[in-house]
């Protein structure tokens, strides 16, 4: 899965998670400052694509980086994939 | 008698631990640490089944939080019976000038309700001994029970044979839907106690206590009854507000996180502890997590359980340094920086 095929789904899972439509994502949009996410919210999101899109994250691989920006989510989301492909 | 100072060198360490500890404080010494389990467990996914708990919530817990098993009573076990035993393990055969028990959960919500201080000190053969509560700092407040006890056999006049019992640890099974803290852990039914001794006591403590420092936010008042905006704030703060009171206790004696050698922590759940290890520059494998799967959170006595099992696990070593971290609702924080002393 390609980043831009991953903002798409993340924006598909924020909407439902915020409970509104969410617009264009860009990497440098905040998730707690732009987007009113909070840690937990952000968790459940990722649990979230697990279910719908065959994600699997390391929960040790897990840090409050990971939660800064819609870019730093994807990386980990993408590096998450790739990890899983690699094996 | 003067008290001893602690202002030490370190004779008899390799050079490379040498630390140089300075402290105007008394230095009380604390026993190894009593903890009673209950005989039952239950899977935290089943707990949660059963408050209601939403699916994602759920896998979070388990997955990412690293919960998997709470301790919890088992028919016809009482939370009464686990605090005595610690209580008399702790004592080991001896006695102690005052009881403080810190707890989480109102009195009246647990069993624990009816003359049980009478009750407790009886069964402790400690019938003459003075016993005082602490609750309204939730689960830091056992380790405010150290620092009360500290200052208690500081005071002008204490004996140096005094000794002061410390109590924790709550009945969490006493209703499902108040042992899950929404977005944070599930409680169990765990004791603990330690033993505090006078800085000049003749027997010889397995722990010294070199800091401690305690903080609040009152932002956090409402508790368990936050708002989600609350509780998102909290979220985001907590971790900072934690590494801010860690580093006014060892600020007081010198010291600094590159410093320490543990960090015993409150068992609230693996994610938290993972943003602190960023927060502090405390790196996660000094962060005793081990107990949080099979033992998940047991209010106040957390960090005194993970001290007992780190000690029990060969992992502590005379000359550490430990801080013990607890974290309340409301919103209070604790830490406390001990050093380990040779073993007898």
């Amino acid at each position: 899965m390609n980043r831009s095929e991953i903002v798409a789904h993340l924006r598909i899972a924020l909407s439902a998670v915020l409970n509104r439509e969410v617009g264009e994502l860009t990497p440098a949009a905040r998730l707690f400052e732009d987007l009113a996410l909070d840690s937990t919210s952000v968790i459940e999101l990722l649990m979230s694509l697990e279910d719908t899109i065959g994600l699997e994250i390391d929960p040790d691989d897990l840090g409050p980086e990971v939660f800064q920006t819609i870019g730093s989510l994807t990386e980990y989301i993408e590096a998450s994939f790739n990890r899983v492909s690699a094996v | 008698m003067p008290l001893p100072q602690l202002d030490l060198d370190t004779d008899g360490r390799p050079a490379h631990r040498a630390r140089r500890i300075r402290s105007e404080i008394t230095n009380v010494g604390l026993s190894r640490v009593a903890v009673q389990l209950p005989q039952g467990v239950e899977p935290v996914d089943d707990i949660m089944v059963r408050a209601g708990r939403g699916v994602l919530e759920r896998k979070m817990f388990t997955k990412v939080y690293g919960l998997r098993d709470i301790p919890t009573l088992a028919e016809g076990e009482q939370m009464e019976d686990l605090l005595v035993a610690a209580g008399r393990e702790a004592l080991a055969g001896g006695t102690a000038d005052l009881v403080l028990y810190g707890h989480t959960m109102l009195m009246g919500e647990t069993d624990l309700c009816g003359e049980f201080p009478d009750r407790l000190r009886a069964r402790l053969g400690l019938t003459d001994s003075r016993f005082y509560g602490l609750s309204h700092i939730n689960c830091a407040s056992v380790l405010r029970c150290v620092e009360l006890a500290r200052s208690y056999l500081a005071r002008p006049g204490a004996g140096p044979d005094e000794r002061v019992l410390v109590l924790g640890g709550d009945q969490g099974s006493v209703a499902d839907d108040a042992r899950v803290i929404a977005g944070t852990t599930v409680s169990g039914d765990c004791a603990a106690a330690v033993l505090v001794h006078a800085p000049a006591a003749a027997a010889r403590p397995r722990y010294r206590y070199l800091a401690g420092a305690g903080g609040r936010d009152v932002r956090f008042h409402r508790s368990i009854r936050m708002t989600a905006e609350e509780n998102a704030l909290f979220a985001k703060v907590c971790s900072m507000q934690v590494v801010d009171t860690l580093h006014r206790a060892l600020d007081k004696v010198g010291l600094t996180v590159e410093s320490l050698d543990w960090v015993l922590p409150h068992l609230n759940n693996k994610m938290f502890w993972r943003t602190f290890s960023s927060d502090a520059g405390v790196p996660r494998d000094r962060i005793c997590m081990d107990l949080i799967p099979e033992r998940g959170h047991s209010f106040g006595a957390d960090a005194l359980m993970a001290m007992e099992h780190a000690d029990r696990m060969g992992r502590l070593h005379a000359g550490d340094l430990c801080a013990l971290i607890a974290i309340g609702q409301g919103a209070y924080f604790q830490a406390m920086i001990i050093e380990v002393l040779e073993d007898q």
